[in-house]
């Protein structure tokens, strides 16, 4: 007899029957992928939607506070390399809302509600852009703390979000060596341009530090259970300061946090408690730019609505 | 290449000015799109094509700047707006979408007349950057006639728009081909191997044929003396917001 | 006409796999190509495309068809364990050789 050379039986694949929603929460609790035109639970299927779809929103609304800076960058390798960086994020516009769309929500639909006020987009692109050195600060830093979130997501369950955010993390990496560059030309400048670095660090730090969000419940936190997103909130906070404070500060740029420190003893980082009820404020629509940019948004849309309906052949032509 | 004179270095940078000039400022009103354009699929390709421009423009002003001893960032930002000598065509601001499809059009056909000549110029440099230039201006073509076809045999309000931005756009879209300062030398040197004169008319009869069909019949039409010197309002608020930064603190790098 | 979904395929370097990419939406075939040259060949980096409208893709994921139950070992190299056969005709020959 020949035990030692007997093959072991393989394992039946583990899969959940359509319809069967414990059996898919299992799957996707235990590391499990789910593809576009798989079985999905609704509950599954809504939060994953309003999830890629806020992200979509944000990477189109990220657009506005950059775009005026195109025309003003004041060398041509930074022209081509700052309209190169706002194309990428139509380009993650684009990726994220075709991830969308396949779970069942039209383009077009997405793009009116955005322009309606009914759903949300982050924070970060509610405020104004007042100086060059801010076009740097936001390619750093913003995309930084964004880049944290993503490389999370990398993992998601919801498989062609996962395939798209390893194509945007390598995009975004990108985007961050430009924005570093930007800033450290200008901190090895004048020393107004120092100032402008400092002046616009200041008035980003707060929205930065709201940008990940509450701390929340992970108990209750259903896109950490079903495996849509992998860190919580205050990880992802945790690993942006661990990151990035060291290398603002390294520059001589002050954060304007007098109670930022890190505590070696529990190896988390303090700082003063972020403003939750401006975040929640903006994201529903009342920061500073907030109602310019939609408004902004719908003008253009509006003046280019007639060559979709040439181009698509009906009124409800999406963009 | 033969040691150049003056006359003729004058010239060289003249022909050299023209045409990054023109790449500099088309790129600068497409780029405008970027975020905006009506599909997002389209917001990505027109960028590309409007960086493909600025691209162009960044070597021809290296090359300038080899040839007087300048500073490419120095040529593009440091100039009055007098000082630019883009062709009448650029000097309006993007319009609506039928418009920059119109002038993007007439701009790809007369540039591709030009870069063909280029790329027989005795200046080797020149003569290969024209070469190189060529090879992403197919892409450029192709996209600008899809959407030529696109709007002009498709619904009645884009054939109506691009109809009335080619009829406005047309005279302008001559100076392309404006006389240029020591354009004898330019010739003389073989720097340019054919003279703007015969450079137009061959864009004319290229052009007329894919774009009458649209517009209906186009004017007898030639460039003007000034075709590269006049400028407008839209330029000159181009201008301001181009040197904004860059001339918000004289020597700074940025 | 309305708005069509085309899936990309792209070749890293000569040779290699064409490797599904991604999708774009586009009213027809010429300007799906134009895209989808701008999603995945912008950068230089990709060597070659493939653009297919997604209706033309016929798609199989039923496990009865790729995961059937029963043993298919003998169709893979891993099917096929010897070591301890070889020992065992290694060591007779070896002891034979001796003799």
């Amino acid at each position: 007899m020949e035990d030692a050379d007997t093959i072991q039986p393989m394992s039946p694949p583990q899969r959940y029957a359509a319809g069967d929603a414990d059996a898919f929460y299992g799957h996707v609790g235990s590391g499990g992928k789910v593809e576009a035109d798989d079985w999905m639970p609704d509950d599954y299927r809504a939060a994953v939607l309003k999830f890629v779809e806020m992200h979509a929103n944000s990477e189109l609304m990220g657009v506005l506070p950059e775009r005026d800076w195109i025309m003003r960058a004041p060398t041509l390798r930074r022209k081509l390399a700052l309209t190169s960086k706002i194309q990428d994020e139509v380009g993650h516009a684009q990726l994220l809302y075709r991830v969308a769309e396949d779970l069942g929500k039209p383009r077009v639909q997405m793009l009116q509600d955005l322009l309606d006020g009914k759903t949300k987009f982050h924070n970060v692109f509610h405020y104004p852009t007042r100086s060059w050195a801010d076009v740097g600060i936001i390619a750093w830093l913003v995309d930084a703390a964004a880049i944290v979130s993503q490389q999370a997501l990398r993992d998601s369950s919801y498989a062609p979000y996962a395939r798209t955010m390893k194509k945007i993390c390598w995009e975004e990496s990108v985007h961050i060596m430009h924005g570093r560059d930007v800033v450290l030309t200008l901190m090895n400048g004048t020393a107004s341009q120092r100032a402008m670095v400092q002046e616009a660090l200041d008035r980003w730090w707060g929205p930065l530090m709201q940008m990940h969000g509450p701390p929340t419940d992970p108990a209750k936190d259903k896109d950490l259970h079903w495996g849509i997103k992998a860190k919580n909130n205050e990880q992802l906070r945790q690993e942006f300061l661990s990151i990035y404070v060291p290398r603002v500060r390294e520059l001589g740029l002050v954060i304007p946090d007098p109670a930022l420190r890190h505590d070696d003893a529990t190896g988390r980082w303090e700082y003063t408690e972020p403003d939750w009820a401006e975040l929640k404020s903006v994201v529903t629509g009342h920061g500073p730019a907030s109602e310019s940019r939609l408004g902004f948004r719908r003008e253009s849309f509006a003046d280019t609505q007639w060559v979709r309906d040439a181009l698509l052949g009906n009124a409800t032509a999406a963009a | 290449m033969t040691e150049l004179d003056v006359a003729g270095r004058e010239s060289l940078a003249q022909l050299l000015l023209s045409v990054a000039d023109d790449e500099f400022v088309i790129g600068f009103w497409d780029s405008e799109w970027t975020g905006i354009a009506p599909m997002l699929e389209e917001d990505v390709a027109t960028s590309s094509i409007a960086q493909d421009e600025i691209g162009h423009a960044k070597a021809l002003y290296e090359l300038l700047a080899q040839l007087t001893e300048d500073d490419p960032d120095r040529i593009a930002y440091g100039r009055d707006a007098a000082e630019f000598r883009h062709a009448a065509l650029l000097n309006h601001a993007r319009g609506d979408w039928a418009f920059s499809v119109a002038r993007r059009y007439l701009y790809e056909t007369a540039d591709a007349v030009r870069l063909s000549v280029l790329a027989r110029s005795s200046h080797e440099p020149l003569a290969l950057l024209a070469g190189k230039m060529r090879r992403e201006e197919t892409y450029h073509m192709l996209h600008a006639d899809a959407w030529l076809r696109r709007l002009g045999e498709g619904a009645p309000e884009g054939r109506e728009r691009l109809a009335a931005a080619f009829s406005s756009l047309w005279a302008d879209a001559q100076e392309i081909f404006a006389p240029l300062a020591g354009e004898e030398e330019l010739v003389r040197h073989g720097f340019l191997a054919e003279p703007m004169g015969a450079m137009h008319a061959t864009w004319q009869a290229a052009v007329r044929p894919k774009v009458e069909p649209i517009s209906g019949s186009l004017p007898d039409a030639w460039p003007t003396a000034d075709g590269r010197a006049r400028r407008t309002d839209d330029f000159a608020w181009l201008h301001g917001e181009f040197t904004k930064v860059s001339g918000s603190e004289v020597g700074a790098t940025w | 006409m309305t708005e069509r979904v085309f899936e990309v395929f792209r070749q890293e370097d000569e040779g290699d796999p064409m490797i599904h990419a991604g999708n774009v939406n586009a009213p027809d075939e010429e300007l799906a190509m134009h895209y989808a040259r701008e999603f995945y060949g912008r950068r230089g980096e990709s060597h070659r495309l493939w653009i297919v409208a997604r209706d033309a893709i016929t798609e199989l994921d039923d496990p009865d068809l790729l995961k059937p139950p029963f043993d298919r070992s003998h169709k893979k190299p891993g099917g096929y364990i010897i070591k301890h056969k070889l020992e065992a005709a290694k060591q007779r020959a070896a002891t034979e050789a001796g003799e």
